[in-house]
């Protein structure tokens, strides 16, 4: 039965912050989780701006976005929120760095999702998005 | 309409009956809650009318306790609960926040805009700890 089941534990919850903030061991699977989303978003995106897909599967796609939208707000609230990791510096400006690109990312993301638009730019990597991979790839 | 239900009646009155008044306090005085020390270290009232708002009141406190994280943390929640409550003599109120200034989390400011001429100024503030429930800062003027 779902309710016996075990929860299943997130990668951001539990983080245990610093004066220094957190460390790049303490973070890296929580921020690899939220490059999966943007990710997710990114893939959404190829579809719903792609004028030329028939329309169930536009809709399809943006329900997907949306859907890693909230896995991604999930995340983030679930790391400290959005005060914690984006409005304080953290001793490492690395990390600091990466949480403003996946803010920037999923906003550009988000809002691309909501108008629902076309076009060759809604298919294209965010720079915020590419550089948040960049970091992740290099965290322990 | 049907009436309310008589336990339920009673358990509201011994809720009220027994609820902690907020604990009163002045400028420069320590409000403890949990690991955190807040205190209101000082108060002004101006006027910014060239801005189109005619009458502000900001007030300064500290904090102390926990790291600079966990003091954000405080902060937001006691401004999320919304239980900082301002409110002037005459009745008029307004929701308050715990405003952060610097990266140190140690310097917070509460700022309202009351009618130009208010006066009597308080500020509760929750506890989200309990014991006491909140504290009724006498703000003065």
């Amino acid at each position: 039965m779902a309710a016996c089941a075990p929860a299943r534990k997130s990668p951001c919850a539990g983080l245990v912050y610093s004066d220094a903030g957190l460390t790049r061991e303490q973070y890296a699977p929580c921020a690899k989780a939220m490059v999966v989303q943007l990710d997710r978003m990114h893939e959404s995106l190829a579809v719903l701006g792609d004028a030329a897909q028939p329309k169930p599967a536009r809709v399809k796609a943006r329900q997907a976005c949306f859907a890693a939208t909230s896995a991604l707000a999930r995340l983030t609230a679930e790391a400290g929120g959005p005060e914690k990791l984006i409005h304080m510096r953290w001793e490492d400006a690395t990390l600091s760095r990466f949480n403003y690109d996946v803010t920037a990312a999923r906003d550009v993301y988000l809002m691309y999702c909501y108008y629902g638009l076309t076009g060759p730019e809604v298919a294209q990597m965010d720079s915020g998005h590419a550089s948040a991979r960049i970091y992740a790839a290099a965290l322990p | 309409m049907r009436p309310p239900c008589p336990s339920l009646v009673l358990a509201l009155l011994l809720a009220a009956s027994c609820a902690e008044p907020p604990r009163r306090v002045g400028l420069q005085q320590d409000m403890p809650m949990g690991p955190f020390t807040l205190r209101a270290e000082e108060v002004k009232a101006f006027s910014r009318a060239h801005q189109g708002v005619p009458w502000q009141v900001e007030v300064a406190f500290s904090l102390t306790g926990g790291n600079r994280f966990d003091r954000a943390d405080f902060a937001e929640r006691v401004s999320r609960s919304g239980k900082l409550k301002f409110r002037t003599s005459d009745g008029w109120r307004d929701r308050g926040w715990l405003l952060r200034r610097g990266d140190e989390a140690q310097v917070f400011y509460v700022q309202t805009n009351p009618p130009l001429g208010s006066h009597g100024y308080t500020l509760e503030i929750g506890n989200p700890y309990g014991h006491p429930s909140a504290y009724l800062l006498d703000l003065g003027q």
